[in-house]
Formats: C-alpha cells, structure tokens, sequence
C-alpha cells in the first residue's frame, strides 16, 4: 500500500511537471478558421508534417477533391517518356532523416523554368488534391491555385 | 494558473492531431506492442537475456536488407520466420552448444547489422537510403506511417502474444525461474522455450516498428527494471511492467508530435526519466 501511494506521488509530480512544457501552436488556433482549407500541413509540426503526406501517398483517394495549403521546398523533374517536367512539393522530418513529397500542378500558363522558382527554394501552395488519368497509369496532383514563397 | 493555460494548450494539440487517421493508428500500435514487449520484459531480465532484443532486432534488420533486395512487397513474410529461427537457435545456446549466450547473441547481433547494411548499399534501389535506414534503426516517423493493413497485422499479432502469455502464464513463470526442476517433474521445458522464443520474435518485429532495431532492448528492459524497484513478486512485477510500459510509450509518442522529436527515441527517454522516478520512489519506500 505505501509503495503504491509513493508511486502514485511520483506520476503526480511527472504529470505537474510536464504542466509547463507546452509549445505554442499556432496550428490550433487556425484549425477553426478552416472554412476553405481542409488541410493545412503548413502549420503542422515536422514530423506530423512528413506522416501526413506520407498519409496521402499511400491513401491519395481519400484526399480527392480536399483543398490542401503545404509548405515545402520546390523540386522539379524532367520525363523523357513523357517529355514533361514533373513539379513536387518535398517535405521531410526534423532530423532531415526522411522525406516525402506531393507531385503538383500550377494552375494558368506557366513555364518551366522561367515561371518557376529555383529548385530547393521554400514555397507555399494552396489547391485541390485530383486524381488524373493517364496513359497506362493514374496519378495525383495538387491542383495549385497558387504558388509563392514561403518563409 | 500557468500550468492550468499549458496543460490546456497541450490538451488543445492533442486533441486536434488525433482528427489524423496515421496518428490514431500510431497510439492503438504503440500501446499493442508496449504491453507486449513489457509481458516479456520480464522474464527475458529474470532469465539474464536482456540484449536477446538487441540481437534479434538486428536479425531482422538484416532480413528488412534482404527483403528490399529483393524488392518484395511485403518483407513480413521474409522478417518474421527469420526473425523466429533465430531466436530459438538463441535460446537455446545454453544447452550442450560450442558458442554460449551473450558471444551468440553479440555475434550474430553485429553479424547481421553488418551484412544488412552492406546488402542495403549494394543493391537498394531505394532514393534515399540513409534515411531509410535510419528510420529502420531508430525509428523516427515509421509508428507513424502506418496502413491499415499493417495495423491489423499487428493488431492480430500483439492479441495472440498476449493470448499465449495468459494461457502459458504459470509455465512461463517456471521456466523463468527453475527450467531444471521444471524439466524434473516432466513437464517439457523445451516446448515452453520454444513458445517463449517464438513470441519473443513476433514482439521484437513489431517493436521496431516503434521504436527502431537499435532501441528495442530499451522497450523490453527498462518497463521491467522500473517495476523491479518497487514490486517483488512475478505477478506484481509484470502488472506494474505493463503499465509503466503503457504509459511511457502514450508520453513518448505525444511528446514526439508536441515537439516534432524523433518517436522511438522519445519513448525511450521518458522509459529512463521513468525508470529514475521509480527507483528514487524505492529508495523513498524502503526508508519510510
């Protein structure tokens, strides 16, 4: 019984203790204010931020047709089969130990390289998660409304 | 009033990151694999096996390296009956073997870590092999990159250790503790070895999925030695095991979203600031 009361004093203390190692997040405050956007990843914490796309890569048809806002660095790549450029929003854990990306289309006439930033820059999106069909395969993109950089 | 405005924001967090399906699959593993590593903590300290964790976890390392390799889909099939051989080869290192306990564990521990990550760079094909192997090896984001298909593999597995320990509870208890006077009354303790190691594998495959191959040995031990510090009986040791268990793996996980740290290592940390807590809190009751 007196070994179970101390115990239980100790997880007290542990539980008092954490009481004041909160993180503001500003995150919580905007999740209200989710009138248009479904998903906002940008104000998701680092690790939360490469599981949930990861969440979305390997589950993309339950994100169709939700408006996503992502943060990430730019990349793009070229498809000789295709002879198109591919875009990507990357994003990765704290540690930069892993890192997951979204392939995305910017809406309106834009050119590969002159309308685009320089790769690895930092940018911020904000579209609709769509499902394409295409010859011999079926691919999802972040239908961009719009493109600019992120701080 | 601090403490009532923090606490009410963590709560306010949590509850807004627990609207994420990957994050509640992440909580109903991780306590699936805490309760079962901590029924076996137990008897794998008693039993002097601490680190059979360890080398089991770099076993399946090892298997992971192979099945990549061989670009299976689903590298369960390959992990876990490797992963079960060798832990009975293991486990029975102390009856009439050349190479004994802990150089068996040490050699095949580092054997295979070596050879998985030599395989890995010769023939992944993987974009980003480092961090795959990172988080193979500590565990970073994998609890939280879970499918539902893995969750219900787990799931299945964690309910049939836990079945078994319910139904083998008093043989596992003996074989723990006199496995000779166990044998002498006829009862087979090579069958109960065998059963032991069997899940003791099974357990070491999901934890990794937690917490990494090189971290496993913390989810086993560090339950296990915590309720040691208070608790001196079996049955009190492996209750207070789980829950402390439990517990440390419920802190660990919502610290690492809070904080944005590493999962595997996390838990670990919060298991070792528990492991303290407890032993200060023996101190206390022996001198009270």
């Amino acid at each position: 019984m007196k070994k179970t009361v101390v115990v239980l004093f100790f997880i007290c203390v542990v539980c008092m203790a954490v009481t004041g190692c909160s993180q503001k997040d500003n995150g919580t405050d905007d999740f209200a204010d989710l009138g248009i956007i479904d998903l906002d990843i940008s104000k998701m914490s680092g690790i939360m931020v490469y599981s949930q796309v990861v969440h979305i890569g390997e589950n993309p048809a339950e994100y169709v047709g939700k408006c996503i806002k992502i943060t990430g660095q730019y990349y793009a790549s070229y498809n000789e089969e295709t002879a198109s450029y591919y875009h990507y929003v990357i994003v990765g854990d704290e540690a930069l130990c892993c890192q997951a990306g979204l392939k995305f289309i910017w809406k309106g006439d834009h050119k590969y390289p002159n309308d685009y930033p320089a790769l690895n820059t930092n940018i911020e999106l904000i579209g609709i998660y769509e499902k394409r069909e295409e010859p011999g395969k079926t691919n999802y993109y972040l239908i961009a409304d719009s493109l600019s950089p992120a701080e | 009033m601090g403490a009532c405005t923090g606490m009410t924001e963590i709560i306010t967090t949590l509850s807004a990151n627990f609207q994420y399906l990957f994050v509640r699959y992440a909580l109903i593993v991780g306590v699936l694999i805490a309760l079962c590593s901590s029924l076996l903590g137990v008897t794998l300290v008693l039993k002097r096996f601490s680190f059979i964790g360890d080398g089991l976890s770099h076993v399946a390392f090892g298997a992971i390296s192979i099945a990549a390799a061989l670009n299976l889909t689903n590298n369960f099939l390959l992990v876990l009956p490797v992963t079960v051989i060798c832990a009975v080869l293991l486990l029975r290192t102390g009856q009439n073997t050349k190479i004994k306990g802990d150089a068996a564990i040490a050699m095949i521990s580092v054997g295979t870590l070596a050879i998985g990550y030599l395989i890995m760079n010769l023939f992944s094909k993987s974009s980003n092999l480092s961090g795959d192997v990172c988080t193979t090896l500590f565990g970073s984001t994998s609890i939280l990159t879970l499918n539902e298909a893995e969750v219900w593999l787990c799931g299945i597995l964690s309910i049939l250790v836990i079945a078994v320990f319910l139904l083998f509870y008093h043989k596992i208890f003996a074989v723990t503790f006199d496995e000779d006077f166990m044998a002498a009354t006829g009862v087979k303790a090579k069958t109960y070895n065998l059963i032991l190691a069997v899940i003791i594998a099974v357990v070491i495959v999901l934890a990794m999925n937690l917490v990494g191959a090189l971290l496993i040995s913390a989810l086993v031990i560090f339950p296990a030695l915590s309720s040691m510090r208070i608790y001196k009986n079996f049955k009190a040791v492996t209750i207070c095991s789980v829950i402390v268990s439990v517990v440390c793996a419920l802190l660990g996980i919502f610290i690492a979203i809070l904080a944005s740290t590493p999962v595997g290592s996390t838990i670990v940390a919060v298991n070792i600031a528990g492991f303290l807590a407890f032993s200060m809190a023996g101190l206390i009751a022996r001198r009270a």
